[in-house]
């Protein structure tokens, strides 16, 4: 047993960002950073490894097209069935590590008619921020009023949490992509 | 008021003695890392419409870039940065592929020439260990407006040809060791003429579609504003290191790309 722990040690010293140590090496399961979930959770980016994900980023405040954001997952959940809509787990996390608070989401996901049974909405702070929006290859910029520009889409990561394929489709979303969700549903 | 001032200053100076003195990392960032002062800084990629300036706050600059030889001891005490062990996530094919193993830079490198095909995720991480964070795009090149006398030289048809001189050089060339150029005027050498490098916000830098394939702009990719819009279009050589750094990804190891350390200025 001791023996064991020390393998475990062993191979935990060689993880950057203290990463786990299971995922495969291209899963984005292996950043190692803080969530706070808007159902008050607290978690890693592999909050929901074990089933299928949509990953995205957004922020709170965002006019326009972070509403069309969740709009466009919420459909592509409405084009399963109930079977699959229970396997699918949604994240989505704020850019906005100023002004985004486990609450405001809160606020937000009710306003929006999120599901908070299947969907996260989580902060992190910048540094974290920008790590993950690496491994998500998201690009963002923070503007001088608060606002961001960002890359709007919806990442499909598998159980291990890789990427399968990503749209940037929002809207009535792209049939490639609801097929590759229930693919991997399947 | 000069009283207060002097004692503002030894105050200052014997806080960088005392951190110096319990870690050999601030050493270096408080010998070898100017201090730029900072200020409204006209960008050529204004973060926002109708604005063409930033401000940049005061901070410390690796006076050169990091070398092998820095990179080695960092991965030496960091096994999980060595190139068989860090996962493609974090650093993609050809990381550190010049050096001869995991902890040999081998016969054709040399220990003092800047060290390249490193990742953002890998830089990140070294500066990290340092006390510091990479430099951001206007801190980056708000200290690489400077010639060895001006702070801001971007205006002198002379040295923005002398800058734009070294993209013509072919690539294939070994890197000189550094320092190799002569200091500028904030004590920062070799931001032109050497490398790319890496920024902490290179995934900020999205240049809008409509700037490299015209006519199919796809404005809904962007949240808010759009994309960067380029000015001082004469800037071209700084230009293209937007258009290099925006079409990078994070584990991307890219020869000649390589990184400097920034250091934020604690206020007592």
């Amino acid at each position: 047993m001791k023996s064991l722990l020390n393998i475990t040690a062993a191979l935990l010293l060689l993880l950057p960002f203290g990463a786990q140590a299971d995922y495969p090496p291209d899963s984005v399961y292996q950043l190692d950073v803080e969530l706070q979930g808007h159902d008050g959770s607290e978690g890693n980016i592999d909050m929901n490894a074990g089933e299928p994900t949509i990953v995205t980023m957004f922020y709170g405040s965002c006019p326009h097209i972070c509403p069309m954001l969740i709009a466009s997952i919420q459909q592509v959940v409405a084009q399963l069935d109930e079977d699959e809509r229970e396997k699918l787990s949604v994240l989505m996390v704020s850019l906005d590590a100023e002004r985004d608070t486990p609450e405001s989401l809160a606020k937000l996901a009710d306003e929006r008619n999120v599901d908070s049974e299947r969907w996260t909405l989580a902060t992190a702070d910048a540094n974290d921020v920008r790590k993950i929006a690496a491994a998500l290859r998201i690009r963002f910029r923070k503007l001088a009023d608060g606002n961001f520009n960002h890359t709007s889409e919806m990442i499909l990561l598998d159980a291990q949490g890789r990427e399968i394929t990503r749209s940037d489709k929002l809207g009535r979303p792209a049939p490639e992509f609801v097929t590759a969700v229930k693919d991997a549903l399947d | 008021m000069t009283l207060t001032i002097n004692n503002t200053l030894k105050k200052a100076a014997l806080v960088t003695v005392l951190v110096a003195g319990a870690s050999p990392f601030a050493i270096h960032a408080a010998l070898e890392a100017p201090m730029l002062p900072g200020g409204e800084f006209k960008t050529v990629v204004p973060f926002e419409e109708g604005k063409d300036y930033a401000i940049v706050e005061r901070f410390r600059l690796d006076a050169t870039p990091v070398t092998n030889g820095e990179f080695l001891e960092f991965v030496k005490k960091n096994p999980e940065w060595q190139r068989s062990h860090a996962p493609r996530l974090f650093a993609g094919e050809g990381y550190l592929g010049h050096w001869e193993d995991d902890t040999t830079l081998g016969n054709s490198v040399k220990a003092n020439q800047p060290v390249t095909r490193v990742s953002w995720f890998a830089a990140t991480e070294y500066c990290d260990a340092q006390g510091g964070r990479l430099p951001r795009w206007h801190e980056w090149e708000y200290a690489a407006a400077a010639d060895e006398a001006r702070t801001d030289a971007r205006k002198d048809p002379q040295w923005r040809q002398r800058i734009l001189a070294w993209y013509s050089i072919p690539s294939n060339r070994a890197l000189p060791t550094v320092p190799y150029g002569e200091a500028n005027a904030y004590g920062i050498h070799d931001l032109h003429g050497v490398m790319w490098e890496w920024v902490e916000d290179y995934n900020a830098l999205l240049v809008s579609s409509d700037n490299r394939e015209q006519g199919s702009a796809d404005n809904l990719k962007f949240c808010g504003a759009g994309a960067v819009s380029m000015e001082q279009k004469e800037n071209y050589a700084v230009l293209m290191r937007v258009a290099m750094l925006s079409s990078l990804e994070a584990n991307s190891p890219t020869r000649d790309l390589g990184f400097r350390c920034a250091y934020d200025i604690k206020e007592d």
